[in-house]
């Protein structure tokens, strides 16, 4: 805490959560895993003043940034920031189109509707029995996308 | 796990302050009153703060708290959510004796037991009411004993309340807690008891009459499972209109009504089976998944369309698209089946939920999800809205697997999209159950539920939406009646056979001065309110914008004096200044881990000489949220453990939990993370013995008999029919030769006629778990055509056994 600081009135619990936007119940777990510092002296006098405000709001930056709460008490506090964490795309659906194929959609791809889904798997069914030519010949896709492709 | 070594919650010689839990159930008629009492002593010399995370019944109505300390009785009462925060904390502050208890979720509560001074011991009681779970002449009764870890995405981690997220996601132990249970049950029933058994522990029983008390068996129980008591009574459940004074002198009435439904039949559906394959279905859940699965495949109809979801932290489906049910399918399916395991990671339930709101059945066919999970998700609320969604066009049967189920989201999922949910614990039959829903599923030609009140004014009802009516199943509706007179309410739908219309007496005059009904009430009516609203309630977020559904669930749970996601209990033990000189340390209370857990009790007991004693792992997981069960999927994406499996030392092999036990540290679950990662766990698979149901073989005769039984009804003269008929071959020759035409024809006839009266005759007592799969095959026969008439060759089957 620096001087200036020491002068302004301390706030109390409720305060600092509304300052801060989060709960009282938030403020105090903070300060027992030893996130923040503790309050400023005991009993009916004790109080938070601006710093642990700002204690606050870095665990809340460092948390949305992906750091497990374990990570970020063992930080110092004039750490660098940290880069943010790659997520790569996760994996969400995974279809069978013929045996021993699938088709893997990540997340945020829109699945595409039960009869497109249909085609492929007859498609891909056709390709690898080796009758692609014959299939394409026969039925070839109304929506012309693969024309030309037909014949392997 | 370093975080908690460091705020000295566990590890480090601390001695953990709860020391037993006693939970007394009192229990006649169609509700139980439930007592938890939990005993807390601080043997440091320091002052402590307990904090104890625990689950309830999703049903109960917590309506009592009080606290025993130091030869006083503090009586605690239902404030605001953060007003009784903060009274607490201020009490804390002033170094008064505190107590708070908050719903975390419906099923999951915190106690934080505050400024429990050196030696100083404290009771904390809570009490509850509950409706109980009746079906036809059963009543079951479940209570849980200790939270499952469970998988939180890691969008949903970041955005919780850390403080939340921390009391749902408590420290685990797989070693045992040094603490542990009593639990008692009087059961009172209107007439005699035929059965009673509990499948989950050893427990005493005494049973005369309609009375019957049980008692757990053994000392140093643990919690790590759920209780279960099964009672059969010698005669179905009755209606009844059950009224009592609320607390304003008006009348509350509990309506409870057992609708005989036999006759409706169900018509060709889409059936979608979603499969939990999370790590944590590991070892016998993901057996008894499999098990069901293939039961229900086979009481699918021709006519019937299915498609199998496996799901994880990814999911997959069986076919591309909904299949016809056939004997291919069915045999291609059933093949798959036996080669799932629990190996997909994560617990995703999101994304096929959404992926079945997007699309439609194909064929227009009504549409019946049935769920297998052991439902240990974090994200129960977002879950919940889907399925709302979903309620539309589909009704999910959700079945509850495992020995510590997160009962608020199976019944939940099901309860909002008109469906029912079974649990089935590790040591109970699936069969009875699957059928149950199955013949559940012919409900779906019901509409129109209403409730005719006859001249009676009423100014609440709950629920409001009514839920479905399900054969012999206990339908309940409350209601406040301010006004009117009516000696008869009635229950009314619409069939297919027409209006359909169940009346139940009702007498006004005699109101009962029991709490139990108006506080039931009040649950009912808030439980509503918080699945109907979807969010995050609960979280400091959604705490924040207060709102008509918000208020309306603080005006009831303070009025009737309940638990809610709005409201805690909070009692203060005023003590004299200067009593305490230091703060409180916190003391954060280990579960037990759940029993069977992700298979790691067994694959303890089949690789404990393999591991080395104490073995720590290290969570995978580089990024992701506060708390336990970090957001594996998308961590483990980017990092691919090494060798993701909890380390099983000796300590995790189930010890007593003797007062002197103290935990290992390393028998501290970091290595949960482990299981909730992509890789396959090669401890699971190491823990599923090759038990005979994995090579497709099923153990018991029954599930064997009916397991060859084909698609369109019929079944295989297979070895399995022949075996269990112990018919005499050349009289089963015979028989195919008088039969006549097609060979193979005939001998379907000759084996479905052998497998009913097999049926019939060792199997009478389990009826309701093959009456579905005779009646298929009875309809098989009816179309065939026989030269005697079928009765002539029934009764040459009965006399050829």
């Amino acid at each position: 805490m620096n001087a200036e600081d020491a002068d302004a009135p301390l706030l109390t619990i409720g305060q600092l959560a509304e300052q801060t936007g989060v709960s009282r119940r938030t403020v105090r777990y903070y300060v027992q895993r030893g996130l923040i510092d503790p309050p400023v002296g005991r009993g009916r006098g004790s109080g938070y003043t601006a710093q642990h405000a700002a204690q606050i709001q870095r665990v809340i930056r460092l948390q949305r940034e992906g750091l497990p709460l374990e990570n970020i008490a063992e930080l110092p506090a004039d750490a660098a920031p940290i880069p943010p964490v790659v997520v790569q795309p996760q994996l969400i659906m995974r279809l069978p189109l013929a045996d021993g194929v699938r088709l893997e959609l990540d997340a945020g791809a829109s699945v595409p509707d039960a009869k497109t889904l249909d085609r492929l798997a007859e498609a891909c069914r056709a390709i690898l029995s080796g009758d692609a030519a014959n299939e394409f010949n026969h039925r070839p896709f109304d929506d012309g996308h693969i024309d030309g492709e037909g014949t392997v | 796990m370093k975080n908690v070594e460091a705020g000295g919650l566990f590890a480090g010689g601390k001695r953990v302050p709860l020391r037993g839990v006693s939970i007394d159930v009192k229990a006649s008629g169609v509700a139980g009153q439930v007592t938890v009492a939990q005993r807390y002593c601080n043997e440091e010399k320091v002052p402590v703060e307990a904090v104890y995370s625990f689950p309830l019944q999703e049903s109960a109505a917590v309506s009592g708290f009080e606290v025993e300390i130091g030869g006083r009785r503090i009586v605690g009462k239902v404030e605001e959510r953060e007003k009784a925060f903060e009274q607490y904390d201020d009490a804390m502050a002033q170094g008064h004796g505190a107590f708070l208890v908050d719903q975390d979720r419906p099923n999951i509560f915190t106690a934080s037991v505050g400024n429990l001074l050196p030696q100083q011991e404290a009771i904390v009681r809570l009490s509850y009411v509950t409706e109980l779970e009746q079906t036809k002449d059963s009543i079951r009764l479940l209570i849980p004993t200790t939270i499952s870890p469970r998988y939180i995405p890691a969008d949903v981690a970041r955005e919780m309340d850390p403080a939340e997220l921390d009391h749902v996601t408590p420290p685990t132990v797989a070693g045992g807690v040094p603490y542990g249970l009593k639990l008692s049950v009087d059961f009172q029933a209107p007439c005699e008891i035929a059965e009673i058994s509990c499948p989950s522990h050893p427990a005493s029983t005494r049973l005369s009459g309609r009375s019957a008390q049980v008692e757990l068996m053994g000392s140093n129980i643990q919690l790590d499972q759920d209780f279960v008591l099964n009672i059969t009574l010698a005669q179905s459940h009755q209606a009844s209109a059950i009224v009592a004074r609320d607390g304003d002198g008006v009348r509350a009435a509990m309506i409870n009504l057992f609708p005989d439904l036999s006759s409706l039949k169900r018509g060709p559906c889409e059936f979608i089976f979603i499969v939990d394959r999370s790590g944590s279905m590991g070892g016998t859940s993901i057996q008894q998944a499999r098990n069901a699965l293939l039961l229900a495949l086979r009481s699918l109809e021709e006519g019937d369309s299915f498609n199998v979801i496996g799901f994880g932290d990814s999911y997959e489906t069986m076919f591309t698209k909904s299949v016809a049910y056939s004997q291919s399918t069915l045999d291609e399916a059933s093949k798959k089946i036996a080669g799932m395991d629990a190996n997909l990671g994560g617990t995703e339930l999101l994304a096929p939920l959404n992926f079945l709101a997007g699309s439609r059945a194909e064929s227009n066919l009504p549409r019946q999800i049935v769920l297998l999970t052991d439902g240990q998700v974090g994200n129960e609320a977002q879950c919940l809205e889907v399925a709302a969604k979903l309620a539309a066009n589909a009704r999910i049967f959700g079945f509850g697997i495992g020995h510590g189920v997160s009962e608020h989201l199976v019944r939940g999922l099901s309860r909002a999209t008109n469906g029912q949910a079974e649990f089935i614990h590790p040591n109970e039959r699936i069969e009875p159950k699957v059928m149950r829903q199955f013949s559940r599923m012919a409900s779906g030609a019901l509409t129109n539920v209403r409730v005719d009140f006859g001249g009676l004014k009423t100014d609440l009802v709950a629920p409001a939406q009514l839920p479905q009516l399900f054969d012999g199943d206990r339908f309940t509706v409350y209601a406040r009646i301010v006004g009117g007179a009516a000696n008869e309410i009635a229950i009314t739908a619409d069939s297919p056979n027409g209006a359909l219309r169940f009346p139940v007496k009702i007498d006004l005059e005699k109101p009962a001065d029991d709490r139990a009904v108006p506080v039931l009430m009040a649950r009912k009516a808030i439980q509503e309110l918080e699945e109907g609203r979807g969010g995050l309630l609960g979280s400091a977020q959604s705490n924040r914008k207060e709102n008509a559904t918000r208020s309306r669930i603080l005006e009831l749970a303070v009025r009737y004096q309940i638990m809610s996601s709005a409201t805690s209990f909070v009692a203060v033990e005023e003590r004299q200044a200067g009593t305490q000189t230091q703060a409180a340390e916190l003391r954060r209370v280990p579960v037990a881990l759940t029993k069977g857990w992700g298979a790691v009790e067994e694959s303890c007991d089949l690789s404990l000489q393999a591991m080395p004693r104490m073995a720590k792992m290290k969570a995978a997981f580089p990024a992701g949220g506060a708390g336990m069960p970090p957001p594996a999927p998308r961590a483990a994406a980017c990092a691919p453990m090494q060798a993701p499996i909890p380390a099983p030392s000796s300590a995790m092999k189930f010890e007593s939990a003797s007062e002197s036990a103290e935990p290992a540290e390393g028998s501290m679950l970091s290595s949960i993370t482990g299981f909730f990662g992509r890789a396959k766990s090669a401890v699971a698979g190491a823990a599923m013995p090759a038990t005979a149901d994995r090579a497709g073989e099923p153990a018991d005769p029954l599930l064997k008999l009916t397991s060859s039984q084909r698609a369109d009804g019929s079944f295989d003269l297979s070895a399995s029919v022949l075996e269990a008929s112990k018919a005499n071959r050349k009289k089963i020759d015979a028989a195919i030769k008088q039969l006549g035409g097609d060979k193979a024809q005939a001998e379907r006839i000759t084996s479905t006629l052998l497998a009913l009266a097999v049926l019939e005759r060792d199997f009478a007592d389990r009826r309701d778990e093959w009456k579905m799969i005779a009646d298929k095959a009875e309809r098989w026969l009816s179309k065939q055509k026989l030269p005697a008439g079928a009765a002539d060759w029934k009764s040459w089957a009965k006399s050829a056994l």
